[in-house]
């Protein structure tokens, strides 16, 4: 519950994180509302974005605070290692082929030849590394209590956890089974 | 005329949520009708956002200031948990996307079209943003504003419930691979 006897005074004692909290929101809303031109008058967004940033402060600041200084240093530490693989790998300049492409001609028909293409492993297993972030992400999210914030107490015991995981194996099993089914099905439909 | 007196005692005692949940829904409403156009004169615009206003101050302001507050902040908290995980896929220029058929500019090699995985699967994006919103309006008490109160899923009903959008996405799976055998 807000506290909804928020007057002036209390906005004469905000502090910088408060402030920084109702900063980064209302950045945030802009941005996003500008992004999307919703609603078309500019004035009307800076209200909405405004006013929202005030209710955000009304709500725990405190915690939120806190969520959000745990998050971004998660945030940096992952970033500085993703960064050190990029560097790493454009370092040894390590490439994957990419695939062959027919080269057209001027007329734009095929020419016959074809051509390999390089790629980095994050375009080519672009699927394997955007799984793997999103769990580092939702893992951050819920590591810096942004589900406790969220209001969504999800208390896992270790039981449930293991339940859950053979769940999460067996539908990826079954999808394998069915994406292998659907690749042979193509096979006989071209010959 | 003790009426009268009231409702200005109420206006004297409106704190600063109260203005700004005000002054929230003169924008929306102002927002809206402008970019509907609807009704063309802008004075008119501006009255009908002004009357809105006061209209929501009425009505069990305290109740709704809190949902609005409680929401804004899963709002950000959610935003800021997507913005994490575009940062991560744009350090690493995490790319999705056929290649196999891309041709080339004439008489060019061929060039690639890398997608974001947004952009390859924007209706599965979207879906996921639809739950997100969902519970975003249930969990900051949206349903208890509009009157549902009497729903209130436990532990077990979600799993049940779980269970239900599982079976339900099987047999839609089991339906469409059927039509695809019979075309």
């Amino acid at each position: 519950m807000i506290d909804v006897a928020f007057d002036i005074n209390s906005l004469m004692n905000l502090g910088l994180p408060e402030i920084v909290l109702w900063l980064l929101s209302f950045a945030l809303l802009y941005g996003i509302l500008s992004q999307a031109k919703v609603p078309q008058s500019g004035a009307s967004r800076m209200i909405i974005s405004l006013v929202v940033a005030f209710f955000v402060l009304f709500n725990a600041p405190v915690a939120l605070v806190s969520f959000l200084s745990s998050m971004t240093s998660s945030l940096v530490l992952v970033l500085v290692g993703i960064l050190a693989l990029v560097i790493l790998l454009e370092v040894a300049q390590i490439r994957v082929a990419g695939g062959e492409f027919e080269i057209l001609n001027e007329k734009g028909e095929p020419t016959g030849r074809k051509s390999k293409t390089a790629m980095t492993i994050f375009e080519k297993y672009g699927y394997v590394f955007f799984a793997g972030f999103l769990i580092i992400a939702a893992l951050i999210f819920v590591n810096s209590g942004g589900l406790q914030l969220l209001g969504w107490n999800i208390n896992l015991s270790s039981a449930s956890t293991t339940t859950i995981m053979f769940f999460i194996f067996i539908i990826l099993a079954v999808l394998w089974m069915v994406a292998e089914k659907k690749q042979k099905l193509n096979f006989q439909n071209i010959f | 005329m003790s009426n009268h007196l009231t409702v200005l005692s109420q206006l004297e005692r409106l704190g600063f949520p109260d203005l700004l949940l005000w002054l929230l829904t003169f924008a929306v409403v102002y927002g809206v009708l402008s970019q509907a156009k609807i009704p063309k004169s802008a004075a008119s615009r501006a009255i009908i956002s002004i009357v809105s206003g006061m209209l929501v101050l009425m009505a069990a302001p305290a109740s709704l200031i809190s949902v609005i507050s409680m929401m804004s902040t899963n709002l950000i908290l959610i935003v800021l948990g997507l913005l994490v995980l575009i940062v991560f896929t744009e350090a690493s220029g995490v790319r999705l996307g056929k290649y196999e058929g891309v041709h080339g500019k004439k008489g060019q090699e061929p060039t690639r079209i890398p997608k974001r995985f947004y952009e390859e699967h924007p209706l599965e994006v979207g879906l996921v943003l639809i739950v997100l919103a969902a519970l975003v309006f249930i969990g900051s008490g949206g349903l208890s504003l509009l009157g549902f109160q009497n729903i209130n899923l436990g532990q077990s009903s979600l799993i049940s419930i779980g269970f239900l959008v599982a079976v339900i996405l099987a047999v839609l799976f089991l339906y469409f691979e059927k039509g695809e055998k019979e075309e």
